[in-house]
């Protein structure tokens, strides 16, 4: 009798299905009866290798490593100097255990540390096999750090962490996007993909192909954009440099003076810059409005181009930054705290509860039933499903809504038998349309969904002349940004029947699944004036449909619009 | 002593990771993620974020690889750290007022602490004798397991798939456990027999 009640107690604790009480029932078996503890220790730790032996998927590894290598220190200049120091420490040691055995005299020993560092300076290797010489300084790492992206990918990697410091010297393949990087000096510069980039130095950025736009402030001249066939100085000064596969470089000054001096020789610019740049007169100096074209052909063509201020990109593109959440007790985050935005060009944090809600007022979901479900929260629904998408709570949502592949061109119809499919909701106060996002919305999403978001048409409420259905295809936050955390557990609710309307949401039957525990926050900032509503004007509420461009639909969790900046 | 191809591999990785390269770590990450999870998983009381700790022991074992003395055992030394950030996550859950009461019987805590050093090849072996074992079970026991530990879906839905009630899925779901375990033990009891 004890087995069988404790085969019942031992299989509903591992499915999470124990109460209180049986959990008490549960403790007093096990103390009745310790060799029951021993086999719920097995069973326990069968249990847990059979969810390793499940996920037994390269995916899921990558994932891992990923998400590992992610949250390596981002400043690994620090690390290696730890190393190096450690290093110095005991070769020092060594050294003087040598003394105590070995007579020599003082000059010979200066010699010997001389020596030693000038080892230790060229990471431990004979000085001649470094691969790159640097004149100023041979093994100085630098500091540049990725401070903004926007959409970017790497080829073959995640994009670094925000604020991360890049590798020094090491090869950046920018395959999608936009990144700002911020020099030690003030420097800052924007790279546009496709792109290839080394961080130099401190004060030197290789472009081997690709765009970029570098503003060096007061303070920040001598900036270098090193390319294959030229070295461009800034002398204070705004500027773009593009490189060509041919390695053609062409550069334009928008403010300021740049000088530029012709690669003479065949060795890659960017690993030889000589000390005394700065001395040497430059082979073309170019001043404000004024552009340049360099090819790397033998006949050394150097042609003026025309001026095109339009490529010089001031800032990344307004976007939704990051966002901060409040971490759950089992890991993963849960509650949000602050959304980051850059709006008009401004960045701007908003603490969650200056944002604006929104209630649910309309929901359909396809003709079929939805395996997956439409709701998401705890063990427990609140009374009032409307609230699902406002409150601050990343696990609470109202997923895969209707859609249809063509965007609405008339107002949606949200009444009972045939309604619109797809979701409104309405603003607790108007939402007023001012440069860039007005509104963001959050969705979960996993690894095996579209990793840049389930697309989604956002439409107005009532059509008039010059509005418009505005189709998001790609969010701010994919799964490749390292900005979208990881979301907390939560519980899945599917019913057994499509849902016609908020009224059936509530009062249709379903039933409660846990989600795997792998999936992530995606945001996207929604710009009023891509729905063409005018500048300034105010915004009650919004439609939303799944784009239905494949069998994943958009599971939002999180929508609210911004105040007035 | 012989040095496997897999060892310089890993050494030379190392090697860059100590010059600044950080990159190299992946390789790092990938040789021992599994492993490691793997015996986490088994050791970590009810209520650990397992991938958490492993990628704490990670973070840790990267910062401070100057400790490591090049070309011993890497491996015993990144499990120890894990050891200590598991004790340590531990440690954090035990202090939570309700864990007792949410999570874990005490007996069967005081059993995996009774367990937490079990050597991770220990460990290892047993999930290869239990992919071993799974692919000895017939198809539709099989199928539970798919349904439990792979799709995650829930008790209600496990039964309207199979056509039994919720009580017969839990009854299956403890006698397929049953029957892999024993399935482990008779391959470890043959493993140690050396057959």
């Amino acid at each position: 009798m004890t087995i069988d009640r404790f085969q019942q107690l031992w299989t509903d604790y591992l499915e999470g299905e124990l109460g209180e009480a049986e959990l008490a029932e549960l403790r007093q078996l096990l103390e009745n009866a310790p060799q029951l503890a021993e086999a719920a220790a097995d069973s326990y730790q069968l249990h847990r290798l059979l969810g390793i032996a499940a996920c037994d998927d390269p995916a899921v590894s990558d994932t891992f490593v990923q998400a590992t290598m992610n949250r390596l220190p981002a400043g690994s200049s620090q690390f290696t100097g730890a190393v190096m120091q450690r290093l110095g420490t005991a070769q020092a040691s060594r050294t003087r255990r040598l003394t105590r055995w070995l007579t020599v005299s003082a000059a010979a020993l200066t010699l010997g540390i001389v020596s030693l560092a000038l080892v230790l300076r060229n990471g431990g290797e004979p000085a001649g096999n470094q691969p790159i010489a640097q004149p100023a300084a041979p093994d100085a790492q630098a500091t540049a750090r990725l401070v903004a992206a926007s959409h970017a990918s790497f080829f073959g990697e995640l994009a670094p962490p925000l604020q991360s410091i890049l590798e020094t010297r090491r090869e950046y393949v920018l395959t999608e996007g936009l990144v700002e990087l911020e020099f030690p000096s003030g420097a800052s510069v924007i790279i546009e993909s496709p792109a290839v980039f080394r961080v130099i130095s401190d004060i030197s950025l290789a472009l081997d192909t690709g765009r970029c736009s570098v503003h060096a402030p007061e303070g920040a001249e001598g900036f270098r954009v090193e390319t294959p066939v030229t070295r461009v100085v800034d002398r204070g000064t705004r500027f773009t440099v593009s490189v060509a596969e041919t390695n053609e470089t062409e550069v334009q000054v928008i403010e300021g003076v740049a000088d530029v001096y012709r690669s003479d020789d065949d060795a890659p610019t960017a690993q030889a810059a000589p000390a005394n740049l700065d001395q040497q007169p430059p082979d073309v100096r170019l001043t404000e409005r004024e552009a340049y074209r360099f090819t790397a052909f033998e006949d050394g063509a150097l042609a003026p181009v025309q001026y095109t201020p339009a490529a010089y990109r001031r800032s990344l593109p307004d976007r939704i930054i990051r966002y901060e959440a409040a971490t759950a007790a089992g890991g993963g985050i849960q509650k949000l705290k602050s959304v980051t935005v850059q709006r008009g060009g401004r960045e701007i944090q908003y603490p969650v509860e200056q944002l604006i809600p929104v209630e649910l007022t309309w929901f359909k979901s396809a003709d079929a039933v939805d395996r997956a479900g439409h709701l998401l929260g705890g063990e427990k629904l609140p009374e009032n499903m409307a609230e699902l998408l406002s409150d601050h709570l990343l696990t609470t949502g109202v997923i895969n809504p209707g859609g249809s592949k063509t965007p609405l061109t008339t107002d949606p119809v949200m009444g009972a038998d045939a309604g619109t499919p797809g979701f409104a909701v309405r603003f607790r106060q108007p939402v007023v349309n001012r440069p860039g996002p007005d509104l963001i919305l959050m969705e979960v999403q996993t690894f095996s969904n579209p990793l840049d978001g389930d697309a989604f048409h956002v439409s107005p409420l009532k059509f008039a002349p010059g509005r418009k259905s505005h189709t998001i295809r790609r969010y701010d936050l994919t799964m490749n940004s390292p900005e979208a955390l990881r979301l907390a557990p939560f519980s899945l609710y599917r019913y057994s029947q499509p849902i016609a309307s908020l009224e059936q949401l509530h009062t249709a039957t379903h039933v409660r699944a846990n989600a795997g525990p792998r999936f992530h926050l995606l945001a996207v900032g929604i710009d009023l004036s891509d729905l063409g509503f005018a500048e300034g004007e105010q915004v009650e509420g919004l439609f939303f449909q799944d784009a239905e461009d494949d069998i994943h639909r958009v599971d939002p969790v999180f929508i609210a619009g911004f105040p007035e900046p | 002593m012989s040095v496997s191809p897999d060892d310089s591999r890993l050494e030379h990785a190392l090697g860059r990771v100590r010059r600044g390269d950080v990159s190299a770590f992946e390789y790092v990450v990938q040789r021992f993620e599994q492993p490691l999870r793997a015996w986490l998983a088994s050791q970590a009381m009810p209520g650990v974020d397992v991938d958490e700790v492993a990628q704490r022991a990670f973070v840790a074992a990267y910062g401070r690889l100057h400790e490591y003395t090049p070309g011993t055992n890497f491996s015993a030394w990144l499990f120890t750290i894990a050891r200590y950030q598991l004790r340590t996550e531990t440690t954090r859950l035990r202090r939570v007022a309700d864990y007792h009461t949410r999570y874990a019987p005490d007996l069967l805590q005081r059993e995996l602490e009774r367990r937490a050093d079990q050597p991770p090849e220990v460990v290892l072996a047993r999930l290869d004798h239990l992919r071993e074992c799974l692919k000895s079970l017939g198809s539709h026991l099989r199928q539970f397991i798919t349904w439990r530990y792979e799709e995650e879906i829930s008790l209600e839905e496990m039964a309207a798939r199979s056509g039994r009630s919720v009580a017969a899925v839990k009854k299956q779901l403890f006698l397929v456990r049953k029957k892999l375990q024993e399935c482990i033990c008779q391959r470890e009891a043959a493993a140690e027999g050396g057959v």
